[in-house]
């Protein structure tokens, strides 16, 4: 009788260690809740270390409430440095998750783990116009004031996305294989880089702002700015996510996923819009951040394995993290001056990333 | 003989747009619980015709008709649940490990957004210890040998819980024995009532195996029947356009000889 329990109890237990289910649903939380808390400090750390003044993470906690609730009028010095510092990190959490999320998107349609929205010519398309707009004041005949602090943002969307249009038509023209997408993207892109250096090398006074954008920034981010950049991250992130499985589906190959029940066309084609859209929104704001997309979603599927329902919130939260980190270095590494964060992300990414690939490289030569 | 087949392909015609008429008029009936054999040389329509089964290609004229329905007006998630297929090889992996590829056969029942149910798990776990390939689950694709990542694909075709299960050139990297061990595997699924038609190059294999052969030569039927019928001298010089000899074993196997090659073939 009691060697009976003893032997259910046992067959309880093993039963529920050897669910895979349940063990990856563990995992998936385990690195989720570890990497939302690894995100939350850096966010306070953030907050803390500025230009003006150094604040306890204490100060930063007690106040950050009161801060966002006052506009401007009587609030203390902490507030002050809260308030000045909240959009900037708020804005490169949004950033670093919009930009990773959308490679992962990108590479799991495209099959190919080079790709991400410089591949794909959206960088170059947002860069070109964002540059007509600063460099030339270029207002799309008229249509878009240029004084409208909105019009770098909204031309950098429209390149994004006339880019990414291109590339798509002419790689399902030309039999939308992986390779047709990645030429057409690198295509597409090198027009597009062409003419930006051209007008940059005829900007002249305006040429070194336009070459700043280009690397990105997150000093000059406004309150408003940072809430037309966290919306669509917040949404287009969670659409993207709530497709996991059909992203680790399409993985198999187009005809697989499609005889499994997939309308691949169809899911293809909105994935690849939303991932665009996404990318052309986190840049047109702070200017082009590279590496990120490519990096972060490696990062994580070489840690945490292949399967979307980790990989997503996998990239959600190391994409906002890194690029905290490397928004808070470009003030750091010299002092009174600020790098562009995009050179961060590449001198931190690169670097870790080459260590990665050294140890868990094989893993793409399927 | 009023029984009902299982597949009924009624005069079949499919053209690209390129003008290339991949079938012409292909018409045949399968019952269920056999291993029907596709043969014919490359380019014959074997992989259009499968495609256009499952319905991966739309067809030009015709019908295909399951247990008596057309699948014609049907989705593909309900044709994922009538047939599953087997490709003949699998891209890249991008990380999934075995235990995952095998979970993705159970797509087309899948009502959660995220997770699957303890029953997919239940099922998938008993088809990769069918199929032997338990102790690979945690491996991605690429550590895997070519017979490996054959079952992998048949595991993950079965699970898809399907009537109809089309294999395409499943032999086709593999050595001797794994040739076998695939045949046998396939065997063991038609002895739970599932029917499987796979394209194959091997015709000594194919006699051997399967209890029905379906000939094709460009794009047309040549002939449907008993391997051991159908396989002979004459056809295999008809079809592929080579001097075979064909003759049998002590143990009553059919085996084919290719000698030399007589005219252009049949492509």
């Amino acid at each position: 009788m009691i060697s009976d329990n003893i032997f259910r109890f046992k067959q309880l237990i093993t039963k529920k260690n050897n669910s895979y289910i349940k063990k990856k649903k563990r995992r998936s939380t385990f690195v989720f809740v570890i990497g939302l808390v690894f995100l939350f400090t850096i966010f306070v750390v953030s907050l803390c270390i500025g230009s003006s003044v150094i604040l306890s993470p204490i100060d930063v906690l007690s106040n950050l409430l009161s801060a966002m609730e006052k506009n401007g009028e009587d609030m203390t010095t902490i507030e002050v440095a809260i308030n000045l510092r909240l959009p900037r990190a708020l804005s490169a959490m949004g950033v670093g998750i919009g930009l990773s999320v959308a490679g992962v998107a990108y590479q799991a349609i495209i099959r190919n783990p080079l790709v991400d929205s410089y591949i794909l010519g959206v960088s170059s398309g947002a860069g070109t116009f964002a540059i007509g707009s600063i460099a030339y004041g270029f207002t799309f005949f008229g249509l878009i004031s240029s004084n409208s602090p909105f019009a770098v943002a909204i031309f950098a969307i429209i390149g994004g996305l006339l880019a990414f249009f291109l590339t798509i038509i002419l790689a399902q023209r030309s039999g939308s294989t992986t390779t047709s997408y990645v030429l057409s993207g690198v295509i597409v892109g090198l027009v597009f880089s062409t003419i930006q250096t051209i007008m940059i090398i005829f900007a002249r006074d305006e040429a070194l702002n336009a070459v700043l954008w280009l690397f990105g920034s997150f000093a000059q981010v406004t309150k408003l700015e940072t809430i037309c950049i966290l919306i669509p991250v917040v949404i287009l992130t969670t659409v993207i996510m709530c497709f996991s499985k059909e992203l680790n589906l399409v993985l198999l190959g187009e005809r697989e996923s499609q005889q499994m029940g997939l309308n691949v066309k169809r899911f293809n084609t909105v994935i690849l819009i939303f991932a665009s859209v996404l990318t052309s929104f986190c840049i047109a704001f702070v200017g082009i951040v590279g590496l990120v997309g490519l990096i972060i979603p490696h990062f994580c599927r070489m840690l945490f394995g292949g399967d979307h329902r980790i990989v997503i919130p996998a990239s959600i939260v190391f994409g906002g993290s890194l690029m905290m980190i490397s928004d808070l270095l470009t003030t750091m590494i010299i002092p009174g001056l600020e790098l562009p964060v995009g050179a961060i992300t590449i001198l931190i990414g690169a670097p870790v990333f080459a260590c990665l690939l050294f140890k868990r490289g094989k893993f793409y030569n399927g | 003989m009023d029984e009902i087949p299982l597949l009924e392909v009624r005069h079949l015609d499919k053209s690209y747009d390129n003008k290339y008429h991949a079938n012409r008029d292909v018409s045949f009936k399968l019952q269920s619980g056999l291993l029907v054999g596709l043969i014919g040389p490359n380019g014959c329509g074997k992989t259009t015709l499968m495609r256009c089964i499952n319905k991966i290609q739309p067809i030009t004229s015709g019908d295909i008709l399951i247990d008596g329905e057309s699948i014609l007006p049907k989705t593909s998630a309900e044709v994922a649940k009538l047939i599953s297929n087997v490709p003949a090889e699998i891209t890249a992996s991008f990380g999934l490990t075995v235990f995952e590829i095998v979970m993705l056969g159970r797509y087309p029942y899948l009502q959660n957004i995220w997770w699957e149910t303890e029953k997919d798990e239940t099922i998938v776990t008993d088809a990769l210890k069918n199929f032997n390939i338990y102790h690979l689950k945690d491996r991605t694709i690429d550590m895997l040998s070519s017979g490996e990542r054959q079952r992998v694909m048949i595991a993950k075709a079965y699970v898809q819980n399907s009537k109809l299960m089309l294999v395409d050139e499943p032999t086709s990297h593999l050595d001797i024995r794994y040739k076998l061990n695939i045949m046998e595997c396939l065997k063991a699924l038609v002895e739970q009532n599932m029917t499987i038609l796979v394209a194959e190059h091997d015709i000594s294999m194919m006699a051997r195996y399967c209890d029905l052969c379906i000939i094709m030569k460009s794009g047309e039927l040549i002939a449907v029947g008993n391997p051991k019928e159908v396989i002979t001298e004459s056809l295999i010089r008809d079809v592929y356009g080579i001097d075979a000899s064909v003759s049998t074993d002590k143990d009553g196997e059919i085996f084919v000889i290719p000698k030399k090659v007589v005219g252009n073939g049949g492509i």
